[in-house]
């Protein structure tokens, strides 16, 4: 004899309901999309004064977070500064030559080959005074693409940093 | 007075003339093993020495002192020392004459066209009193190089002259 009462029939379907197949798929949640950029990257950035250790001219890569600026050299960081510590940041326009490259074309084509050192490169130079574990006052000199020096001023306006721009010289000058 | 006392009495004085700034270097030497590198000031009529020469220069100073394996410690300015009670030396200057040169001149002419100059006028101080007990002017420049040399190689020419007066005079 076969039993009907009600609360065979609700145990029955809680049953069913247990079946793969009869079971309503929830659609996974939509994952979150992170921004295009956490942090700033900017690599080719010409060291040339204030991270100990590096020489003047080392290519480093720049990375700045909401908190802290990074400098990585072959995927190593080398020195991490937290904004709090900046006490004045300035972008500067300067230039670069080609020193290698007039080299190697110097030898390759003799003495015309000079002319290439006449050819030089707009940078962006950004000065960054700041103080170290101590409170010693030290500085910075980074020479940047040009361009990049504006989104890193954009960048660190966002979290309370100001960076100053002084008006250009009336007359060419020759950056460090 | 005799003759041979006359010249004993001005022998005596003038030792006591030569023995006294002779006896203050003594004292001097080998007493300071600290120093604080201060970032120098720039004479108004000087031009185009921005921002980035002078950090430049400060890097380099502090550098070349380092260089010279005397000091136990290096500070910057406003550095909270290791040995408070130290007698510290202070290091100060301020740039008196900047010529930003020209690479591509030194290289394709030669012959000291485009020769880049930094000079400076430096002191040091005792940092407790105050006192000067040193200064000097000394200058950076490049006049050849690879390739016409690096403007910037005048900022670590005059940090070095610095660091080998300093250590002249103090050890």
């Amino acid at each position: 004899m076969v039993d009907r009462s009600p609360g065979t029939a609700a145990a029955l379907c809680l049953l069913l309901a247990q079946l793969p197949f009869l079971q309503q798929t929830v659609p996974p949640p939509v994952p979150l999309i992170a921004p295009a950029a956490d942090n700033l990257t900017i690599p080719k950035v010409f060291h040339i004064a204030g991270i100990p250790g590096q020489r003047r001219n080392a290519r480093v890569e720049l990375v700045l977070t909401g908190k802290q600026l990074a400098f990585n050299q072959k995927k190593t960081s080398v020195l991490i500064l937290p904004y709090e510590r900046f006490r004045r940041v300035q972008l500067l326009r300067g230039e670069r030559h080609y020193p290698e490259a007039t080299y190697a074309v110097v030898l390759a084509t003799g003495g015309i080959g000079s002319l290439l050192l006449l050819k030089k490169r707009k940078v962006d130079v950004l000065v960054i005074d700041f103080v170290n574990e101590r409170g010693g006052q030290m500085g910075m000199v980074l020479q940047l693409p040009q361009g990049d020096g504006l989104k890193c001023k954009e960048w660190l306006a966002q979290f309370g940093v100001t960076v100053e721009e002084p008006p250009p010289p009336t007359t060419p000058e020759n950056k460090p | 007075m005799s003759k041979t006392r006359l010249v004993l009495l001005l022998g005596l004085v003038a030792a006591l003339v030569l023995a006294t700034p002779a006896a203050a270097q003594k004292q001097v030497k080998e007493k300071y093993n600290s120093i604080e590198v201060t970032r120098f000031d720039i004479q108004k009529d000087v031009e185009k020495f921005d921002a980035a020469w002078l950090i430049t220069l400060t890097e380099e100073l502090v550098k070349q002192l380092q260089e010279t394996n005397k000091f136990k410690q290096i500070l910057r300015e406003g550095e909270t020392p290791g040995e408070a009670s130290a007698p510290t030396l202070k290091l100060v200057g301020t740039i008196t004459k900047f010529k930003p040169g020209s690479r591509a001149a030194r290289y394709m002419v030669g012959f000291g066209a485009g020769k880049t100059v930094v000079k400076a006028h430096i002191k040091i101080l005792d940092k407790t009193s105050g006192a000067v007990l040193f200064e000097d002017d000394v200058d950076g420049k490049v006049i050849m190089g690879a390739i016409g040399g690096e403007s910037v190689g005048a900022t670590r020419g005059l940090a070095k002259e610095v660091a080998s007066k300093t250590k002249k005079e103090f050890f």
